[in-house]
């Protein structure tokens, strides 16, 4: 089954195209790594997924619907498409304690308090941060702050979890620790990850398939293995 | 293709076409449709005496304010003078006193016949019903726009600049002429053209020291057409445009409007005064003696007696303070003022909140536009604007002669200073936070309820406190606008000193002083010192 499908994707700030051409499918359960040079249009195809932008052209499905079609007009708000999302910058909010960050999605939708605290206790066990459900962000940590967020896109269970690179503000032996527990509650849980990274060793290591960007358009797609010799990455490793 | 926000930014288009463009487009309109009253206003004797006359008191007030706000900036900022902390919170201060309490303040030190100044002479050697004793009133009330502006310049200026000017050589005087000095041009130009620009607009002083004088200025003489007959509103339009044109003109010089923001302090050198310290700390401290302590003192002091100008001690009282406040419709007018300023605080906010986000955080084409609209009544004289909305409100929609008409007045007028404090705060939040709420589902109400008014909560009670203060102790609108049955505290005030006593005006503006005083010092705890003086 197909969980995201875009086609023809195409998006310009201000004269700049910035994406075009862009054909994803992404099968229900994958773990999907869109990889490239800051600049090359994978945060922006992400955002268009999320419905955070609107594409100048194409449209995109996820699971049976329409999310947006430029052609027809057709547009579902970001907030109404159901899709988890987990920010670079964490974007925990600063004035919520750690269990009213994860339990918002729930507050939003109405559920009633006692079943929003179990459910958030019981996703903050999966990420690790039980105990620390009154703290304020500004009291955790780097990667606390990152578990949280993550949390908080897990909570309403979604089909889908979009990643921006979620690793990057982390220092490299806790990104290979938060990496390995992404990659094991996604396994267990069986969502479907579009994950946006610039670090090839992240892409190869956590990925089911890779899609290399550059300028704007698709350079190769494949699975970590068909890609490893692949020349774009080898010119990476060499300039690194 | 459906974006988002596109009914919000309709709704916040139309919302300041109404209040603040359709009007001043009406009076355009009238003035054009006015054919050869137009012409015949415009080049009338009278007309050419008021231009000139308002052209010497905004030139004249500029220059009072550049040499002493300058100066003062400098002072406090670049050099070992003492007491500066005092001296920058004290000069400040006339910021937030209208511009007419200013003027009631130094008609009771100055006026010939019972002025406090002239009780040791026989004859009235101080006049301050003269263009020079405006002049004066005019700039002691808009040097701090200088003052703030060059000083706000100077501190964000790298000292290193002017270090490295001393390094090669330059003494004190020399890195001012050729450092300082440069740097803070722009501010100085802004500044002077804000302070021309607001003199040419001003209508309370001008009318209560002009009328005496027997001096008409542009504003004034709007306010008598148009109180005059029918044929007046065409003459009053006529002139409208004429002074519209007028104020705008220092806009031409890129001139930034001010914002009260305190800048943070960075450490330059300071200039050593040397035995020139003391002189100096006198020079500030009679600035400060002359632009806050003495008119302060004297609107206080006025207060507190029976009889203006009798300075014997059988002749303090503080009875006029309840026989004043005590009157029906001194009250009435206090409890309007009130509830007008707070709802227009409300309102604009509400919709400078819509404005700043449209700004700050959308792509659409437009949004600058929208804010530069929603900026130009603020730079529109009050009484081109309070005619433009007695023009639109006449009807179908009759809102004229009711409080309604001064809610729209006061709104028109100030949104643009909420949407400026609310633009600050929401460019300052991470795009992120909202996206997060988004993606959680979040949107409308209950995002704004949830995380954007969480966010951004200081700049929302600064934007509020920014409109409650000027709206409050509004005159110029006002007085225009108001109707058989509606005052505000302004009006009293203005009626009072008009026909009847000087120390019952002198208690009101006591009350108004000490709110707006109030307001500033909440606002200044509020935002961390972020806004207020």
């Amino acid at each position: 089954m197909t969980a995201i499908h875009c086609r023809g994707l195409a998006k310009s700030f201000d004269g700049t195209v910035v994406l075009r051409d862009f054909d994803l499918v992404v099968e229900s359960g994958a773990f999907v790594s869109l990889l490239g040079a800051s600049g090359c249009g994978k945060t922006t195809a992400l955002r268009l997924v999320a419905g955070l932008e609107t594409p100048d052209a194409g449209r995109i499905e996820v699971g049976e619907r329409v999310v947006v079609d430029a052609a027809t007009g057709a547009f579902i708000a970001p907030e109404a498409r159901r899709i988890g999302m987990v920010f670079q910058s964490y974007a925990v909010w600063p004035h919520m304690t750690v269990l009213e960050n994860v339990a918002y999605p729930l507050r939003v939708r109405g559920v009633a308090k006692a079943q929003r605290e179990s459910e958030t206790r019981r996703i903050l066990a999966v990420v690790g941060l039980d105990g620390l459900e009154e703290r304020k962000p500004a009291q955790l940590s780097g990667g606390q702050q990152q578990r949280v967020a993550l949390a908080r896109g897990l909570i309403m269970e979604p089909d889908v979890l979009l990643l921006d690179e979620p690793l990057s503000n982390l220092d490299a032996k806790l990104r290979v620790r938060m990496r390995r527990d992404i990659r094991r509650i996604q396994q267990e849980t069986g969502f479907t990850v579009l994950y946006v990274t610039h670090d090839q060793e992240e892409a190869l290591a956590i990925s089911d398939r890779l899609v290399i960007l550059e300028g704007g358009e698709i350079l190769a797609q494949g699975t970590p293995d068909e890609l490893r010799d692949h020349p774009f990455l080898a010119s990476e490793e060499a300039s690194a | 293709m459906r974006r988002p926000g596109r009914v919000r930014f309709w709704l916040a288009l139309g919302a300041v076409v109404v209040l603040g463009i359709l009007p001043l487009a009406l009076v355009v309109k009238k003035a054009a449709g006015a054919g050869d009253i137009f012409w015949e206003t415009v080049t009338s004797a009278d007309a050419l005496d008021a231009l000139f006359a308002t052209l010497r008191l905004a030139l004249g007030t500029t220059l009072v304010a550049l040499l002493l706000g300058a100066p003062s900036a400098w002072l406090t900022t670049r050099t070992d003078v003492p007491w500066k902390g005092f001296f920058r919170t004290t000069l400040t201060l006339p910021y937030i006193v209208p511009p007419y309490i200013a003027a009631l303040a130094w008609i009771t030190l100055a006026d010939p016949a019972i002025g406090f100044l002239n009780a040791p002479f026989d004859s009235g050697v101080f006049d301050i019903f003269s263009m020079h004793g405006l002049t004066w009133v005019m700039g002691l009330s808009f040097y701090p726009y200088v003052f703030l502006t060059v000083r706000a310049a100077l501190e964000s200026a790298d000292p290193s600049l002017e270090d490295a000017a001393r390094m090669s050589g330059a003494g004190p005087w020399r890195v001012v002429k050729d450092v300082a000095f440069p740097l803070a041009r722009p501010a100085l130009i802004s500044s002077g053209g804000l302070v021309f620009m607001a003199t040419a607009s001003a209508f309370g002083a001008p009318v209560l020291i002009g009328n005496r004088a027997g001096i008409d200025f542009l504003s004034t003489r709007i306010f008598d057409l148009w109180s005059d007959d029918l044929g007046g509103i065409a003459r009053a339009s006529s002139l409208s445009c004429l002074l519209f044109a007028f104020a705008l003109i220092p806009m031409l010089l890129r001139g930034r409007h001010h914002a009260v923001l305190t800048g943070q302090a960075s450490q330059p050198t300071l200039v050593r005064l040397g035995r020139a310290r003391r002189p100096v700390q006198v020079g500030l401290l009679l600035l400060v003696l002359l632009a806050v302590f003495l008119p302060l003192g004297a609107i206080a002091l006025t207060a507190c007696l029976r009889v203006a100008g009798d300075l014997s001690p059988s002749n303090f009282t503080l009875s006029k303070f309840a026989d004043v406040l005590g009157a029906s419709e001194n009250g009435r007018a206090l409890w309007t003022s009130l509830w007008l300023a707070a709802a227009a605080a409300t309102i604009a906010v509400a919709l400078g909140f819509l404005i700043a986000w449209l700004q700050v955080k959308t792509r659409r084409r437009g949004r600058h536009l929208l804010a530069g609209l929603a900026a130009l009544p603020l730079a529109t004289p009050g009484t081109v604007l309070a005619l433009g909305l007695f023009l639109l409100w006449v009807g179908p929609v009759r809102l004229v002669y009711t409080v309604w008409i001064l809610l729209v007045a006061y709104v028109a007028k100030h949104m643009a200073l909420a949407a400026r404090a609310l633009a600050e705060g929401i460019g300052a939040v991470d795009d992120a936070l909202p996206d997060a709420a988004r993606m959680s589902g979040a949107k409308g109400w209950f995002l704004f309820r949830t995380v954007w008014a969480p966010l951004v909560l200081p700049s929302i009670v600064a934007g509020w406190f920014l409109v409650f203060m000027p709206s409050f102790s509004e005159l110029t609108m006002s007085v225009i606008l108001m109707g058989p049955d509606l005052e505000t505290i302004g009006t009293r005030m203005y009626v009072m000193r008009e026909y009847k006593s000087p120390t019952s005006a002198s208690v009101l503006a006591t009350v108004v002083l000490g709110l707006v005083i109030g307001s500033n010092l909440i606002l200044r705890k509020l935002s961390g010192g972020r806004y207020g003086v």
